[in-house]
């Protein structure tokens, strides 16, 4: 992905080497021989070879279709476990699949290989993604997908309309939801003689009291930072939890400005920014920034994604059995959820190969299990899932039980807000790029919390029109 | 190779067929040097300017002809001129230190001392780390939570609370400035040493002989003879500072706010982010006409420092 070079070629190198070889001399007759020859060899070569992609994954392009594997692109997950998983689709369909996984940055890189030509039978996208990759004819939508309606019955509202492209027709089914949720360490909390804060104002306070009291030196650790729009997702997760009903209107004009939680909820982080409550580089942290301060016991408090409950509460970790999942502060408790999905390539058109390992990685398997989502994602990887029979089932319980408390799981994910069909037009990015910069702005005290909102709500109620 | 031929056969040149044919094993040996450069640089360059000017389609690669309308949006923005502002508040603390450091490097490493062979050699891993590896290494030792710096300076007493090293706005262009000097000193070092090497020692016997002290050796002997390597360095560090990613990628994202939004960066977010490759490349472009304009200046500077001087 990187534009920059990495590797730079080490520079000098003088004439003398040069000087030193022989003088061998090469007439004509024996350089165009060897030009002939290495012509000739190339030309074979490039008969016999596959043309590659431009990932340098697997080829997908030359093999007879109903032969040749089907890839399934991925961020670098557990692969041996999925590739598990491709061993039971190829015994019920006889179709063989191969992983071509994506180590970091993947969205950024899957992106550049599409544009660049690849194609990738079915792909994981992350939230947002999906609009800008369909209205750029990479990726194409569901529809004539068999038994399509049924398993979005089964999904929670607010998760559908994350999988649908501005046009209404579904591009995308689930992987697993993404929502930022507030962890505490309960060890510190009980050290303070605190319980998990009822509502924003309480946060500071909580957090105040264990800084006075030297037992976290900055007590909360969230992610506010540009990197995957986490101060953007930051802000209207404390907005819905306390009382936003929705940001953007459902022609998907912004009216988030006018309402008087988001003023205040700026106010909270500027809070907790001036009073040394949060860390000072929480604007720039990197995925894991305010993970790796949590796990080192620096804060007792955490808002980012609640699959990083697995990874505290983990044989090994520093703090594995303190960290508590609890309900985001304020009256409605609501986060903000947004859908990992997966997409089909719009390269091909063999929808019904394609079609079967999408529906088998996301929802069923042949016999009408959802075998993947409950397997794999919730109880091996420990991944919310939107499927409301997933959620009931009692195993995804018992094993997503380990690491948090269920019930607060579940009620994140059944009163979870979505943005709407605005998630998924192609500005939405743009205008969380905006947002992100306005909340930094607002933070370091150098714009105004209505000004931010005036500002921002303004560009997307621009896009929006156009 | 025609010295070789010619020595091999007679002195005497071919005539007639001899010579065309000579020419044809010329051109014959050109082709590949000129297949190799259409192929890598003029068609992508052509293929750039074409995007430039249609409205970017990326599933068809290509789009419909808008003439100069990406030209006129992103030129026509105030953004792009905020960008250039921050790239050069960036740029010159970042060129100019790893200038300084480069040549003190140079001249500590041009004077003989036990070990020298060795620290030569480590001299260059900054530079070979790459930037996305030294973003990453200066995020954590810039960690305000966990730092080694932080607790160094606190440990010294030095500081009374730990130091959010890129949560200013005024202060991240700076900070990301100095890791670039750290990692593109050494680069700067290597090209000086080898110009420093190269200036004969009867020069400095000379100005001994005169009674030139060691700082009139250095401004009247070392610095006019570093005047053409120095041009070269500048003109690569202007290049690398001006094209800057990795590291704004790994420590800062572009943030806080847009302080680290830098040219390089703004064209990544617009071709990357929003998949508009026409106002992306047009962003490229100013870029490097950007340091085309500081390479020319580099040059007048230094061309017009050198005829003040000559007699």
């Amino acid at each position: 992905m990187h534009p920059y070079p990495i590797d730079r070629p080490i520079q000098g190198g003088s004439e003398a080497p040069l000087a030193r070889m022989p003088r061998e001399v090469m007439d004509r007759r024996r350089f165009l021989g060897v030009l002939g020859g290495g012509a000739a060899a190339l030309a074979l070569a490039a008969c016999g070879t596959a043309k590659p992609s431009a990932s340098g994954s697997a080829s997908t392009t030359t093999a007879p279709k109903s032969n040749r594997p089907l890839v399934f692109r991925h961020p670098t997950v557990s692969d041996n476990l999925f590739k598990q998983y491709f061993g039971v689709f190829q015994k019920q369909y006889g179709i063989p699949v191969t992983l071509s996984s994506v180590y970091q940055n993947y969205a950024p890189v899957t992106e550049t290989a599409l544009v660049g030509g690849a194609t990738f039978d079915v792909m994981e996208a992350d939230p947002g993604v999906l609009g800008t990759w369909y209205s750029a004819g990479l990726v194409r939508d569901l529809e004539g997908m068999d038994g399509l309606e049924a398993i979005l019955a089964n999904i929670y509202p607010s998760a559908v309309a994350d999988l649908k492209a501005p046009n209404g027709k579904v591009v995308g089914l689930p992987y697993f939801t993404e929502m930022q949720g507030l962890f505490y360490n309960a060890k510190m909390f009980q050290k303070a003689g605190l319980g998990p804060p009822a509502d924003w104002q309480g946060l500071i306070s909580a957090a105040r009291k264990l800084k006075a009291m030297g037992i976290a030196p900055t007590p909360f650790a969230p992610k506010w930072s540009p990197a995957f729009h986490a101060a953007t997702i930051a802000l209207f997760t404390m907005a819905f939890s306390a009382g936003l009903d929705h940001a953007f209107d459902e022609t998907g004009k912004a009216t988030y400005d006018s309402e008087p939680v988001m003023e205040e909820m700026l106010s909270v982080m500027r809070t907790l920014y001036k009073e040394g409550l949060v860390p000072k580089d929480v604007l720039t942290y990197s995925s894991s920034g305010a993970a790796d301060v949590f796990i080192a016991g620096k804060a007792a408090m955490f808002q980012y994604e609640t699959y990083y409950a697995a990874t505290f509460n983990k044989k090994g970790s520093r703090i594995n059995g303190e960290a508590k999942l609890a309900p985001l502060p304020g009256s409605t408790h609501a986060s903000w959820a947004q859908q990992a999905t997966y997409l089909m390539g719009d390269k091909h058109t063999d929808l019904d190969r394609s079609g079967k390992l999408l529906k088998f990685m996301s929802a069923t398997d042949k016999g009408g299990k959802y075998l993947v989502p409950t397997q794999l994602y919730a109880i091996d990887l420990a991944l919310a899932v939107p499927y409301k029979s997933v959620v009931a089932d009692p195993a995804v319980q018992a094993g997503l039980s380990k690491y948090m408390d269920y019930k607060v799981l579940e009620d994140y994910l059944s009163s979870a807000k979505s943005m709407g069909h605005v998630l998924n037009t192609s500005w939405f990015g743009h205008w969380e790029d905006k947002m992100d910069v306005a909340i930094g702005e607002v933070v370091t005290g150098s714009k105004t919390a209505s000004e931010a909102l005036k500002e921002t709500a303004v560009f997307a109620r621009a896009q929006a029109k156009t | 190779m025609t010295t070789a031929v010619a020595g091999r056969r007679s002195v005497a040149p071919p005539h007639g067929g001899g010579r065309r044919r000579l020419r044809l094993t010329g051109l014959a040996f050109l082709l590949p040097a000129t297949v190799a450069t259409i192929g890598v640089l003029i068609l992508p360059l052509l293929y750039a300017v074409w995007t430039s000017l249609v409205h970017f389609n990326p599933g068809a690669a290509t789009g419909p002809f808008v003439g100069v309308r990406n030209y006129r949006t992103v030129l026509g923005g105030g953004e792009l001129y905020r960008s250039l502002y921050r790239t050069i508040i960036f740029a010159v603390p970042a060129v100019g230190l790893s200038l300084v450091l480069g040549f003190v490097m140079a001249m500590s490493l041009n004077a003989r001392f036990p070990g020298r062979g060795l620290v030569r050699a480590l001299l260059i891993v900054p530079w070979a780390l790459g930037s996305v590896v030294t973003g990453l290494l200066w995020s954590w030792i810039l960690n305000s939570s966990l730092g080694v710096l932080n607790r160094a300076l606190e440990g010294a007493g030095l500081i009374g609370s730990p130091i959010g090293w890129l949560a200013s706005p005024a202060f991240s262009p700076v900070v990301v400035a100095v890791v670039f000097a750290w990692s593109n000193g050494p680069l700067a070092a290597v090209l000086l040493l080898s110009a420093l090497q190269g200036i004969p020692p009867e020069l400095y016997g000379a100005a001994r002989v005169d009674g030139a002290g060691p700082v009139r050796r250095l401004l009247h002997v070392t610095l006019p003879l570093l005047r053409s390597a120095c041009l070269v360095v500048l003109v690569i560090l202007t290049v690398e500072a001006f094209f800057t990613f990795g590291l704004v990628y790994v420590m800062t994202s572009g943030g806080p706010g847009e302080a680290t939004t830098f040219l390089s960066w703004l064209g990544y977010t617009e071709a990357f982010s929003y998949l508009k490759f026409g106002d992306g490349t047009v962003v490229f472009f100013f870029l490097s006409a950007c340091v085309v304009v500081a390479a020319l200046l580099y040059q007048g500077l230094l061309h017009r420092s050198v005829g003040r001087r000559t007699p």
